[in-house]
């Protein structure tokens, strides 16, 4: 009879005792479970939020007359994007909004182009009043806006501000050869310049809408400062028009505070009309690979997620502030419980040790049984705690999780970590146990 | 067959301000296939001697050697495993187990090879020693001393060792138990070829041994 088998008589002969340490193996691990699964919940539940969720259309008076607004389809589902190794992470750049549009400057006449293009596609603004801009570099003159999104397919377009091909005598459709970079390269760096040829595939007006004059002049004063219509209109002007009709997919890679490390992407596309939905739905299944499994829609808010998160959030406060404390207390108080009944047990440990048992084996012994506890509490625990969570996510409208292992496993190496430590005192009491005093 | 050799054990203990000697330079032998009594009276060492005869402790001087080899060399816990078993006055049989499981929780511990079908050979060692099925799968709490006393020889059998000591073993029954018990040891060293060394302070149980040995002063005296 081995020391599992001896642990499992002894769990089932004292019952009363096993009961007691079951008791509190049930609550704790209850305890544990609800902790990891609430935390898997919010993860989850943001993840599907993106998913599945309802997708808002937001609809802005500062477009341009003939767009009515934007979608921006987020793409987290990290962990497929992955898994599917569909985009070569290699080209992926590291991006932070003001990286996914860049500016240079040039002065007027001057056609060059700057180091960082990209081989995308670019396009120039033009700023009409330098010496009114508060920007400092618009002050310069011409300003080159490039975007690597716009153009994927046709990295030798570009895209000029009216004024531009007024003072250089060019036209839609017309080539011209820029000084640029052939590879795209960090901002930084100082690449080597070629030159290339570049067709002109469209023009801007550098006359803003009264739309966006409206709008700037309502941000400005909100926000506290003086109204800059020498870049904003211009950009919104050009790009958003030309960009119209397709969609365009970013993606990105760095660190997520709920996915860790991860690679998303996301698409964007400007609304001529509300027909434009169901095309933007078909396009991003084309680029992405994945079906779309959203609802898009217009008077959507996204409260209702909200709210089930801020449930999720509120249970994990409050369990993250009990529940160590917690643990710290039922470790306590299961070390002494089992220092007590292992006094109770020294002549059962004598008659081992004048068998000839090792103490590594009755230490075992001694883990196993509270291991055994341990595991039927947590069978116990696991689904008291799964359905109670189920219950609360029906009424608070966050996610119901389903039956899942990653929390069970997390628990029971929680649960383990325990019985490893309120072992501990027991087993340096069994240690010095002196059978001959004992038995003789 | 293997000898059990005492070569010069001392042994002193502190009695208030004084240091007792209860062991004086002992040099004894003890053969396979003979029962032994070691006699005398109470507070002479007999127990001390048989603690350390047995593994549970180490004397401050001399040597143990089985077969041989120094015990302390070999490992008490494993010489307890492997080659001795001792039988208390007190039985020492967990409690909360049945009969037949602490004889299979002995048999688990033992480094010894067992036949496969150990359980079975755990009941027909119970009912070697008149403990018959029913009882064998009784809590040993359940069994009156004698018979707790029988599961304890059994156990010390159920291992396959060839030393078993006992330390007092008829001290807690009645006359009748005790001579059965005693009956008992006799066959297994004189039929079962074991070297069974028993403590006692009774001259009736220790006239039934092969040899007596009486210790006095720390020192021993055959008879």
């Amino acid at each position: 009879m081995n020391y599992f088998k001896r642990a499992l008589i002894h769990v089932k002969a004292n019952l009363g005792k096993s009961l007691l340490i079951f008791i509190i193996f049930l609550v704790t691990m209850g305890a544990v479970s609800t902790a990891f699964m609430t935390s898997r919940m919010y993860n989850k539940t943001l993840e599907q939020t993106f998913k599945d969720g309802t997708v808002p259309v937001y609809v802005r008076n500062s477009y341009p007359d003939d767009l009515i607004g934007n979608i921006t389809y987020n793409w987290n589902d990290y962990q497929e994007i992955s898994s599917q190794q569909k985009f070569d992470i290699a080209e992926l750049e590291e991006v932070e909004s003001s990286d996914i549009s860049m500016y240079s400057s040039l002065k007027p006449g001057q056609l060059t182009m700057p180091n960082e293009m990209l081989d995308y596609g670019l396009s120039i603004n033009y700023v009409k009043d330098p010496e009114q801009s508060v920007s400092e570099e618009n002050k310069e003159a011409y300003q080159f806006n490039y975007d690597k999104e716009l153009f994927k397919n046709n990295p030798q377009s570009i895209i000029l501000n009216d004024l531009i091909l007024d003072e250089n005598n060019l036209e839609v459709g017309d080539t011209i050869v820029l000084d640029i970079n052939s590879d795209y390269s960090e901002v930084e760096s100082i690449p080597e310049l070629e030159e290339q040829e570049f067709t002109i595939v469209g023009s801007y007006s550098a006359e803003p809408t009264q739309a966006m004059i409206d709008n700037e002049n309502a941000n400005a004063e909100e926000y506290g400062f003086e109204p800059d219509l020498t870049f904003s209109y211009l950009y919104t002007n050009a790009y958003i028009p030309l960009s119209a009709g397709k969609s365009y997919l970013k993606y990105y890679e760095g660190v997520d505070q709920q996915n860790g490390e991860a690679i998303g992407a996301s698409a964007t596309y400007y609304l001529k009309s509300l027909d434009d939905v169901s095309k933007f739905k078909t396009d991003v299944e084309a680029l992405t690979g994945t079906q779309v499994e959203v609802e898009f829609d217009l008077n959507s808010e996204e409260s209702e997620t909200a709210e089930g998160l801020s449930v999720i959030i509120g249970i994990q406060s409050i369990l993250n502030y009990f529940l160590l404390f917690g643990v710290v207390v039922v470790i306590v108080l299961l070390t002494i419980l089992i220092t007590l009944f292992i006094r109770g047990r020294k002549k059962e440990i004598g008659i081992m040790v004048a068998l000839g048992e090792t103490k590594r084996n009755i230490y075992f012994q001694l883990v196993f049984e509270q291991v055994i506890i341990m595991s039927l509490a947590t069978i116990l625990a696991y689904p008291i705690c799964l359905v109670i969570l189920t219950v609360l996510s029906s009424k608070f409208g966050f996610l119901a999780l389903g039956l899942t292992i990653v929390p069970l496993i997390q628990s029971v190496i929680v649960g383990v970590i325990i019985i490893g430590l309120i072992t501990l005192i027991p087993a340096i009491y069994t240690l010095r146990l002196q059978p001959k005093k004992i038995l003789l | 067959m293997e000898k059990l050799e005492v070569k010069g054990l001392s042994h002193q203990f502190r009695d208030g301000e004084k240091l007792r000697t209860v062991l004086d330079q002992i040099d004894l032998i003890f053969e396979p296939g003979k029962l032994y009594a070691i006699l005398g009276y109470s507070g002479s060492g007999k127990t001390t001697l048989v603690s350390f005869l047995s593994g549970l402790d180490k004397a401050d001087k001399g040597t143990i050697e089985y077969d041989g080899i120094n015990i302390e060399t070999y490992g008490l816990d494993k010489y307890r495993r492997n080659k001795s078993s001792i039988v208390f006055q007190q039985y020492n049989l967990i409690e909360f187990q049945t009969a037949h499981q602490n004889l299979m929780t002995a048999m688990g511990i033992t480094d010894n090879e067992l036949p496969p079908n150990s359980s079975d050979i755990a009941y027909n060692l119970l009912d070697f020693v008149g403990i018959g099925k029913t009882k064998a799968d009784r809590k040993v709490k359940m069994l009156s001393g004698g018979e707790q006393q029988r599961v304890a020889i059994a156990r010390s059998l159920a291992t396959n060792v060839d030393l078993v000591f006992a330390d007092e073993p008829t001290g807690n029954l009645d006359s009748e138990s005790e001579r059965e018990i005693i009956k008992l040891f006799k066959t297994l060293a004189n039929q079962y070829n074991k070297c069974v060394i028993l403590v006692t302070h009774s001259d009736q149980v220790a006239s039934s041994a092969d040899k007596i040995l009486r210790i006095n002063d720390g020192k021993i005296n055959y008879e």
